[in-house]
Formats: structure tokens, C-alpha cells, sequence
């Protein structure tokens, strides 16, 4: 029997607080969520929620995978820049003379997308680069080449497998019943949960997360573990460039524009620590929903994109700055 | 007498690479390279192209420069004192809607510049509250506040819209970047004055005052630097208000360049402005740099941007591969960096 | 009758399960050396730092020429006149050697700017001082260690200092460097400067202080006149008599040798060390700092290269050149700096302890999470780890419950030969004599362990066998029973 030493209450409260955290962040979307029902009577219907939905998909499967960069202690602002490249690159290759089998084309979108992740790896570990301004270059290299690609037009891709794995039929006004990317939001978000909660090498995530040189000493490989993740991130991204492609019909370089903002502040609303180390997928859930009800409840309210793009950024701030001052004062 | 010579073997300086390899020293400064590889560019280009030597097109590359180069001032306090501002672009996209809407208020042009100022020094000062006194990271602060920013741009800018795109008349507020020496001529543009004075000035404050060298003090060493008394959260305070002040500035020279304000305006500039900044010399890890790698640096991204439309023109290269080479050498410069950080690092392996 | 310049009574300071200092009083004349003495742990830096205004006391007063001063920030204590000199170095790496030594007190011309000129100048007035030749334009970066050291040591004198505390200061010093340190301090004595002088060199207490103050666990054991102890007083003051209680007696047989070390070389750094292990056996590796011993036990966990030399496990050549290769080879390595290297402090002990071993909590993809659980409370209730679950976040756990989980961890990946960086540093006592049971437990079960200690009671009782390591050699070999302190101090300055 293990020693039981009673410990001041202050730690056992930290960890109430840090249990509900999550807890807190469901019911502030509850009441969030309610509460734009009653401000707009467009809010509840099965068309918006289905569509507010399918965008939260588009954005939340990249931010699955930050989840697990940021945990690990490291950034990715690439991730737009991915989502246009891929974009701009799937609609080049559909409109080629002797155009492949769309699948096929697909495959190069997500094979673009490891060759990016791998990249961002590569460097950051080999070069012992700061990751930040690091994906920072990658994305302007990625947004470049997508403008490259499209000489800053869009190109029209109207395929039906896309438009499916985008989550709307060719034929606007039929809803599916449960659209494409949906589905696959719910595999990767259980997929990743279980890997970072469940598996050895969400473990070892968390370990160098929490302090590297120990994670080294301890016989982790930390190259290989940060270079997958980084690939892993680069995979989503590529995955949601083509999802947004399908959802809009066109590829082109504007695509993702300013969605690493949101990403990035879904995450931390969830409860990752800038510091490394802690955090979960389920708070990541939790966030990506908060925001995405936000966003699209204020557009039902009848705030414009300008303001909500303010908003952006003070929530970022907010919830930084919130979390910053409850760690201080914990320890 | 104990004899304390630099103990590192000498660098033997017979072949160029060891020579360029010098720069993995502390002691040693990037000017030489920038130097040689400006050189390299300007030759090359002017092989390549017909128009690349002229006077004409100097003449476009200077006017060209001082936005960058103005932000790039500002970043090189952030990078000195060892933070980070990717909020400058979009502070320059604020600044300059609104001296679309202050002018179409009827303001005079020195009004509208003291207005530039001071948002500037707002925007600066929010990112340093949030930096050092709140304590969050540079990063994410200054991601908030370029959405923050850029979004409060666009939204002014929905009232301008209706006003002609923000389009500026006041002559003598154009002036503040049309005015020329001689003013028949166009010899030497007046944004080419306002750069050197701020580099010149600049350089002397940093090398010269006590606010300077304790910039660098703390860039070196925060910890030492406290010990040594030296009020560390106000310098770094300080710097995030000189980015600001900065990046407010280009705005103005933008506007009355372009004699356009919109709320766009300095999209993406922030990358070039770090590019700028770290391939000149100035550390990611603070407390090194010089602003004559600076202006060199800024120069070398100038002829190049100059150089590939040329190169467009003649080879058909894209222009759009400009924003890959940008991104490309960002990296680059890092590594850069990076390789000198861990250069000084080997050197220093030690008993212990 | 000498004026007393610095008076600190009865100071207390409490850290979470330990009680740093108890009731210890200290003073300072003008133009003294003081000499504070004392183990690791003793109290000697919690004090330095209350004084310097890093730390706060809980209880006590402090005196500054009679005068009574609290102290908030580092600045304060400065700008009483108070200077101390750290083992760590705080050298401004970027910049010049001239304007470390005046950092925060540049000169300046009467418009105002820097004067640059009167700087190197002033620099070199100092440095030639201190019988040190160096440009006080080159670039601190560019610098070796030792030389840094010297930056440090004259940007402190520059400063005027009334008193000037000094840590260890001769760590990194070679012979002409330490008697020119000694110069220097005696023409600050005869100024009036009081010096603390914290070291572990017995000889250089006699050479240079003028009293001596011996701290232990906490407590001062006394002062006294140089003049008028020996060395065996103070080492009893040290040691104190409970010595033969704390340390278990250890009758373990020694079997087959587990590891041989061969000729292991860095240049410039390590020269042919040569050594084997055997089961059951303790080696304590003794030195100062910058003997050495830190880059041979990196070298020989994969950490750090080396250049030429061999390592064999079990008889065979072991190709040991990273952390997971040594893992597999049994080694386990117990780092110097827990919170730095050792513990991810914000994840749970569970994780912790398994940290080393995770590709083994189970086949496949995932971790079997009872299985983790039954490992990590055998080793909570082995080790004798006091928490409040498994679960619980080891940043709240005390020092020395947290260096037994760098040990659990150790123990979880079936080490059997074992290096100890330092086991006992900054734990308490209790947690001590822990680990030295679950060290002979070890043993007796056939590891075998390297264990670098400072701390001469410490490696003198818990080794078989003690190896001094002075300037990257082997200086000396002791088997049980045939070293003291003196023969080890001896071989370790040689």
C-alpha cells in the first residue's frame, strides 16, 4: 500500500479545476448554442446547422492534428498555405488534357500534402529550426505555388466525387442527410483521441511535449516522433484543402486565407498549453465547436466577416491571455 | 602575466569558402556576404535582362524599398531584445485605411500623420501589455493582433467603399512621398532621405545610448541583465511600441506613394520584413545584429523582387513565384541562423 | 575591533518538505575573507541567495553596517554594495568583454552618448588588474569557459562592491589562474571589501579566509578562526557523527564484470580512462568541476561522442551511441538536474516512472493501461514514494520524492548498470538514506553503478571503489577503506 502523504488541498482543487475546464467549455456551448436560437430564427434550421457543421468539419480535422504539433510543443502556420497549394494543384490536374481518374488525382492531393508535412519535419529537426517562422516560410512557399499553379485564377472542378467528399451534391438545395466530411471529421477526431489518450506513441507526444531532454534520456526517438507529426498535420491539411474544394467547386489560392488564426485559437480555447505538454482532443472538440457556433451564429445575428475577423483576434488574445494568468497563478 | 588570446584555433583565410564560413562566429558580422551576395545578384540579373541596369530601374528599386525597409527598423528592436511582431503588416493595412478616412474628413495632412502615430503606438502598446505584462507568448499575441488589425482595417474600409476605394487628394499630403531633390529632375525620391535619416539615426541610438546598448543587454541576457538593474520589461515594452510606430509609418509612405489606402495594404509583409531582418545579421535569439545588415538585406530582397518580373519578361518565369522565393528565402535565412547558433555551440563544448 | 559590515541572524527558510536553513547566523568584518563550508544541501547557497535578494527569508534580519535592510529584488541587495558571483555563468554572450564588465553602468560623454574610447580603456585598467591579458573588444561569445569566468569575476570588482560573495570560484581554474584570483582577492581586503568565499577546497579555506563558517543540513555547526582549526575539525563539523547511522553498511559480493571501459577518448577533453564494472560494485567518480566527469558519463550513455576507446557490455563490444541503444544495453542514467533533464513535471507520476519504457507496456499499438498502473504503484510502494495517487502531477511532489521517480523510471526498464549523476543532490534526509538503501538493494540484486557525488561523505561511505578524475585523466583509484578526504581532495587537484 502505497503511502498516501495528504498533499494541500491547493493541488487536488487545480485538479478539479483542470477536470471541468472541459466540462465548462460543453456547457458554455450549450448555452451558446441556445441562445442563438432564440437571437435568429434561421439559426436552427437543418440547412444551417448542417452547413455550419460541414465547415466546422473543414476546419476542425486540421485542428485535430495541431492539437497533437502544439501538445508536442511545436507550431504550424502552414496549414493555409497546404490547403491552397492542394487546392490549386487538384484543379490543375482535373483540367489537363489527359486528366487522370479523379480518385487518382485525389491521392496526388494527399501525397502533396505528406510531401509539405515531411518537409516542415525534415527542417524543423534536422536544421533545429524555430517551427514557428519556420511554417511561416512554408506557407508563403505553399500559398506561392498555388498561385503559381492558377496564375492567381480559380479553376472550376465540378466532379461529383469531390463534390461528394465535400459534402454537397452537384445539384445545390439537396442536402445529404449526413454530409461527407462530417463523417470523416468524427472517424479522425475518435482516431486521434484514442491514438493521443491510448497509444505508445501518443504517449511519447506528451512526453516531449512536457520536457524534451527528458523524453531524449529516456530513449524516445524525438526526430522521428515530431517529424510523423508534423507529416500527419501536412496529411490533414492536404485532406481539408480537398474537402473545401469540393465544398466551393473551385481550386484556388485563396483558399484557407486566415484559417491558422482559427485553428490555432480552437486549440488553445481547448486547453493545450503553449507550453507543451498538456492537452486533449476532446477540448480541441470542444473549442473548434465554440468557435465555429460563434462564428456562424454572429453571421445569422448579422455581424459581416470584417467584424467576426476582429473578433478573431481578440478571442485568440482573450483566451491566451486567460489560460497565461491561471497557470501563473497555480504555480 | 596570464595570457588570455583568443583561444579558438585561427580561421585560415586563404579560401573564400572559409572565408564566407566566418561568419559562425560571434564576432564576425554578416556584412561581408550580404555584400558579395548582392553583388552576385545584381550581376546576375543584369546578365539575364536587357533593362535590369538602368537608371530607371535603380531608381524603381529605391523607390520600392523604404516601406520594407522602415518596418524593417521596428523588427529589428522585437528581434533584438528576443521577440516577435507578424502584427507589422497588418498595423501598416490599419493605419493606412485610415488616412483614407481621415483625409476624406477634411483633415490636414500633419493631422492625419499624428493620427498615424498614434494608432502605432496603440497597437504597439497592446501587443507590449500583452507580452510582458500578461506574459504570453510573442507569437500567438501578435497573431491575435494582426487579425485584430487587419480585420478592424476591413471594416473601416466598408464605410470608405463608398468613398472612392480611399482614394487621397491632398497634394501635400502625397508630397510626403513625391517630393524629389531636385524636385524637376527626380533624382533622388524623398522616402530615400526619410530611410537613411532613420537608419542613420537608429544605428547611432543603438550603438551610442544607454537605451541602446541595454536593448542589446537584454537580448543577450535577460537574467543578467535584471541583476544588472536594468528595467527589462520596459525595454521590451519599448520595442513592441517602436514596431508599431514603425509599421504606421510605412503606412503613411504607402499611402502617399500609392496615393491609395486601402485596407490590403501590407498584406504578407511581415514575412519579408523577418526575411529582411534575419538574413541581415539580426539573431532570432536576440541581442546581435546591426541595421547595416539590415539595409543591405533589404536591398538584396528589393533586387530581387525587381529582378524577376524581369526575369518574366524575358524568360516568362511567373510572377508568381516571387511569393515561393520569398517563403524560400525566409528559410534560407534561418538556417542560416540557426547554423550559426549551433557552429558557436560546438566551439563551446567544454570539461566539465 | 574589526567593523562588522554584514550580520545575518537567525535565518530561516522553508522550501515544501524541506527545512533549507534553520536559525543560522553569519556576519562579515570589513576587509575579511569569510569562508562558509558545508555539503551539498548544507544550506550554503539558500543563504547566498537570501542575501543576494533572490530568495526571501521566512525568518531572521539582516544587518548591513548596523543597519537593518530588507530585501525584495536582486537590485536591492546590489545596490547595498552586494556582489555575487554564481557558479553559473551570466556572461552576455553577444557582447563585447568591455561591456560585460560594465553593463548597466556604460560611461558617457558629457552630450550623453557612450563613450566607447574611455570603456575599452576603463576595461583594460580592470582587467590588467586582475594580471589578465585580453582584448576588451572581443566578443564574450568568442570566449573559453574560463576565461568568462574572469569577465564575471572583474565585472563583480568593477562594481565596488562591499561585499563580494564568491561560489566556488576556483572550479574552472587552472593553477596560475587561482593564484591570480587570490592577489586580487587580498588587494580587495586590504581595501576594506568583505568576501564570502563558499568552496569545497579545504586547502584554499586555509590559504585564503580568515574565519570559517561550517553549515550542515540546514544548521550552523559554528564558527572559527582559521588560524586556529585543522582540517579534521572541520571535516567533523561537516560530517557530523551521525554518518555511520545514515549510510547502510554494505557487505555485497562482488561478482562478473558487467561493463569495461577502454582507453575512452575525447579530444581535448577526456585522456585513455579506463575502468571496469563489476556486479554488485559501486564506482563513485570523484572531481571537481571541470575534471571531466560529466562528459565521460555522457559519453558512455550515447549521449555525447567520443572520439576513440571501447565500451564493453557483458564481454562484448556494445556500440553504445544513443540514449535508446544504452536502454537496451541496460544502462539507466539518473541526470544531474532533475527538473531540467529528468521529470516532465506537468504530466503524472504514472507516466513519469514508464517514460523509459513505454514500447514495453504491453504488445502493439497501445499502452495496457493496468498493466502501467500495477508497474507504477509496485515501484511507489518500492521506492517508497510519497504522493497522493498515481495520477497526481509530479511538479507537486517534493525533491526527494521526485528523484525517486527518475529512480523508478530506472527500474522500470530493468537497468543493471546504473549511472547516478549526483543521486542525493537537494533532497532531504529521509529521501537520502531511501535511495542509499534501494542503491545496496540494487546491488545485492547484481547491478552494478557509477555514481559521480560531490559530496565527500556521500562517496566515500556508499563506494567500493573510487575513481578521482582530475583535468580529463585518471588521477587515482581507491578501493574501500583506503581513501579519505584529504587523498581524494589531493588527487582531485593534482
Amino acid at each position: 500500500m502505497a503511502e498516501m502523504m495528504t498533499e494541500d488541498k491547493g493541488q487536488k482543487q487545480t485538479k478539479k479545476v483542470r477536470l471541468s475546464s472541459t466540462v465548462i467549455l460543453f456547457i458554455f456551448l450549450l448555452v451558446m448554442s441556445v441562445s442563438f436560437a432564440f437571437l435568429s430564427k434561421d439559426f436552427y434550421s437543418i440547412y444551417n446547422i448542417t452547413s455550419m457543421l460541414t465547415n466546422i468539419a473543414f476546419s476542425g480535422i486540421v485542428a485535430g492534428t495541431l492539437t497533437l504539433v502544439m501538445i508536442m510543443g511545436g507550431l504550424d502556420i502552414s496549414i493555409g498555405g497546404n490547403i491552397a497549394f492542394t487546392s490549386c494543384l487538384i484543379a490543375y490536374i482535373y483540367n489537363l488534357e489527359n486528366a487522370l481518374p479523379i480518385v487518382a488525382i485525389i491521392i496526388i492531393g494527399l501525397l502533396l500534402g505528406t510531401a509539405i508535412g515531411a518537409f516542415n519535419g525534415f527542417i524543423i529537426t534536422r536544421l533545429n529550426l524555430n517551427p514557428i517562422i519556420t511554417t511561416l516560410g512554408t506557407m508563403a512557399i505553399t500559398r506561392g505555388m498555388g498561385y503559381v499553379l492558377t496564375k492567381s485564377r480559380s479553376i472550376l472542378i465540378l466532379d461529383n466525387v469531390i463534390g461528394f467528399i465535400g459534402g454537397v451534391l452537384l445539384s445545390r438545395g439537396e442536402i445529404a442527410k449526413f454530409p461527407f466530411p462530417l463523417v470523416l471529421f468524427i472517424i479522425i477526431y475518435a482516431s486521434l483521441a484514442i491514438t493521443m489518450s491510448k497509444s505508445k506513441f501518443g504517449r511519447k507526444i506528451y512526453c516531449i511535449g512536457a520536457n524534451q531532454e527528458a523524453a531524449k534520456l529516456s530513449g524516445i526517438n524525438v526526430n522521428k516522433v515530431k517529424f510523423i507529426v508534423y507529416l500527419i498535420c501536412g496529411i490533414a491539411a492536404s485532406l481539408s484543402g480537398i474537402i473545401l474544394t469540393g465544398q466551393t467547386a473551385v481550386g484556388m489560392p485563396q483558399h484557407g486565407r486566415g484559417m491558422e488564426l482559427d485553428v490555432i485559437t480552437a486549440v488553445l480555447l481547448g486547453g493545450t498549453s503553449l507550453y507543451g505538454g498538456k492537452g486533449n482532443i476532446l477540448g480541441t472538440l470542444a473549442g473548434v465547436l465554440i468557435l465555429g457556433v460563434l462564428y456562424n451564429g454572429f453571421t445569422m445575428i448579422g455581424f459581416r466577416y470584417v467584424h467576426i475577423r476582429v473578433f478573431q483576434g481578440v478571442i485568440l488574445i482573450l483566451v491566451v491571455s486567460l489560460y497565461e494568468v491561471r497557470e501563473k497563478k497555480t504555480y | 602575466m596570464t595570457d588570455f588570446d583568443i583561444s579558438a584555433k585561427k580561421e585560415k583565410s586563404e579560401n573564400l569558402l572559409s572565408k564566407l564560413s566566418e561568419i559562425f562566429v560571434y564576432g564576425k558580422s554578416m556584412v561581408p556576404a550580404l555584400l558579395v551576395l548582392l553583388v552576385i545578384l545584381v550581376v546576375y540579373f543584369g546578365a539575364m535582362t536587357p533593362n535590369f541596369l538602368t537608371y530607371t530601374n535603380f531608381k524603381a528599386i529605391i523607390s520600392n524599398i523604404p516601406v520594407i525597409a522602415i518596418m524593417a527598423v521596428g523588427m529589428t528592436f522585437v528581434l533584438l531584445v528576443g521577440g516577435l511582431d507578424i502584427s507589422v503588416g497588418s498595423i501598416l493595412g490599419f493605419t493606412a485605411v485610415n488616412v483614407a478616412l481621415f483625409h476624406h474628413m477634411g483633415f490636414p495632412a500633419w493631422a492625419v500623420v499624428l493620427v498615424c502615430l498614434a494608432i502605432g503606438t496603440l497597437f504597439g502598446s497592446f501587443n507590449g501589455v500583452i507580452i510582458t505584462k500578461v506574459g504570453v507568448n510573442p507569437v500567438i499575441t501578435t497573431l491575435g493582433t494582426m487579425a485584430l488589425a487587419r480585420g478592424m482595417a476591413s471594416w473601416f474600409a466598408l464605410d470608405i467603399e463608398s468613398l472612392k476605394l480611399g482614394r487621397i487628394f491632398d497634394q501635400k499630403f502625397l508630397l510626403i512621398s513625391r517630393l524629389y531633390f531636385p524636385q524637376d529632375k527626380q533624382i533622388i525620391p524623398i522616402t530615400f532621405v526619410y530611410v537613411i535619416a532613420i537608419y542613420v539615426i537608429v544605428s547611432l541610438i543603438l550603438k551610442y545610448t544607454k537605451y541602446g546598448r541595454n536593448v542589446y543587454a537584454v537580448g543577450s541576457n535577460e537574467y543578467a541583465a535584471r541583476l544588472a538593474g536594468i528595467d527589462t520589461t520596459r525595454i521590451k515594452f519599448s520595442s513592441y511600441i517602436i514596431s508599431g510606430i514603425m509599421a504606421a509609418l510605412a503606412g503613411v509612405v504607402l499611402v502617399a506613394q500609392l496615393s491609395l489606402g486601402r485596407d490590403d495594404a501590407g498584406t504578407g509583409s511581415e514575412l519579408q520584413v523577418i526575411t529582411a531582418v534575419v538574413l541581415g545579421g539580426v539573431s532570432l535569439s536576440g541581442g546581435k545584429g546591426d541595421l547595416l545588415g539590415v539595409i543591405i538585406a533589404v536591398l538584396i530582397l528589393g533586387v530581387i523582387r525587381n529582378g524577376m518580373v524581369h526575369l518574366e519578361e524575358v524568360v516568362g518565369l511567373s510572377y508568381y513565384w516571387r511569393e515561393v522565393a520569398k517563403g524560400a528565402i525566409l528559410i534560407l535565412a534561418i538556417s542560416i541562423d540557426s547554423a550559426r547558433l549551433m557552429a558557436i555551440k560546438k566551439r563551446q563544448v567544454v570539461r566539465q | 575591533m574589526a567593523k562588522k559590515i554584514l550580520e545575518m541572524k537567525d535565518i530561516s527558510k522553508q522550501f515544501p518538505g524541506v527545512r533549507a536553513l534553520d536559525k543560522v547566523s553569519y556576519d562579515l568584518n570589513e576587509g575579511e575573507v569569510h569562508g562558509l563550508l558545508g555539503e551539498n544541501g548544507a544550506g550554503k547557497s539558500t543563504l547566498i541567495k537570501i542575501l543576494a535578494g533572490d530568495y526571501s527569508k521566512d525568518e531572521g534580519e539582516i544587518y548591513i553596517n548596523g543597519e537593518k535592510v530588507e530585501f525584495q529584488m536582486p537590485s536591492d541587495s546590489q545596490n547595498m554594495g552586494i556582489r555575487v558571483i554564481y557558479q553559473e555563468l551570466n556572461t552576455m554572450d553577444t557582447l563585447s568583454v568591455a561591456e560585460n564588465i560594465f553593463v548597466g553602468n556604460l560611461p558617457k560623454k558629457r552630450i550623453g552618448t557612450i563613450d566607447w574610447k574611455t570603456l575599452n580603456k576603463r576595461a583594460k585598467i580592470v582587467l590588467d588588474r586582475m594580471l589578465v591579458k585580453t582584448n576588451p573588444k572581443k566578443i564574450v561569445g568568442d570566449l573559453t569557459v574560463h576565461e568568462k569566468q574572469i569577465i564575471e569575476i572583474a565585472k563583480a570588482i568593477y562594481k565596488e562592491a562591499n561585499i563580494l560573495v564568491m561560489d566556488e570560484p576556483t572550479a574552472a581554474l587552472g593553477e596560475k589562474d587561482i593564484v591570480s584570483l587570490f592577489n586580487i582577492i587580498r588587494s580587495l581586503k586590504s581595501q576594506g571589501v568583505g568576501v564570502i568565499y563558499i568552496s569545497h577546497r579545504l586547502e584554499e579555506i586555509f590559504q585564503i579566509t580568515d574565519r570559517v563558517t561550517v553549515l550542515r543540513d540546514g544548521k550552523k555547526i559554528g564558527t572559527v578562526n582559521t588560524e586556529e582549526t585543522d582540517r579534521d575539525t572541520l571535516i567533523t563539523m561537516m560530517v557530523g557523527r551521525e554518518l555511520k547511522e545514515m549510510y547502510p553498511k554494505r557487505e555485497v559480493p562482488i561478482g562478473n564484470v558487467l561493463m569495461e571501459v577502454k582507453h575512452l577518448t575525447i579530444n581535448g577533453i577526456l585522456e585513455d580512462i579506463s575502468f571496469d564494472l563489476k556486479s554488485g560494485e559501486i564506482i563513485g567518480v570523484f572531481g571537481l568541476l571541470g575534471a571531466g566527469r560529466q562528459n565521460l558519463i555522457r559519453a558512455l550513455y550515447g549521449i555525447d561522442k567520443f572520439d576513440s576507446g571501447e565500451i564493453r557490455i557483458d564481454g562484448k563490444p556494445a556500440m553504445v551511441d544513443t540514449p535508446s541503444k544504452a536502454l537496451q544495453n541496460k544502462m539507466g542514467f539518473m541526470p544531474i538536474d532533475r527538473k531540467l533533464e529528468g521529470l516532465a513535471l506537468v504530466l503524472p507520476v504514472y507516466s513519469n516512472i514508464t517514460m523509459a519504457n513505454i514500447d514495453n507496456l504491453g504488445g502493439g499499438y497501445f499502452i495496457n493501461k493496468s498493466f502501467e498502473m500495477e508497474h507504477s504503484e509496485r515501484w511507489v510502494n518500492d521506492v517508497r514514494i510519497k504522493t497522493p495517487a498515481l495520477t497526481t502531477e509530479v511538479n507537486s511532489l517534493s525533491g526527494g520524492n521526485q528523484q525517486k521517480i527518475v529512480l523508478a523510471r530506472l527500474l522500470e526498464t530493468g537497468s543493471r548498470i546504473f549511472i547516478m549523476n549526483e543521486p542525493t543532490r537537494g533532497i532531504d534526509v529521509g529521501s537520502k538514506v531511501d535511495i542509499y538503501h534501494i542503491m545496496e538493494a540494487l546491488c545485492e540484486a547484481g547491478s552494478g553503478i557509477i555514481m559521480i557525488s560531490s559530496e565527500l561523505p556521500e562517496i566515500l561511505s556508499m563506494s567500493d571503489r573510487i575513481i578521482v578524475i582530475s583535468k580529463g585523466k585518471v588521477t587515482g583509484e581507491y578501493k574501500r577503506g583506503e581513501a579519505n578526504q584529504e587523498k581524494l581532495i589531493h588527487s582531485a587537484t593534482v
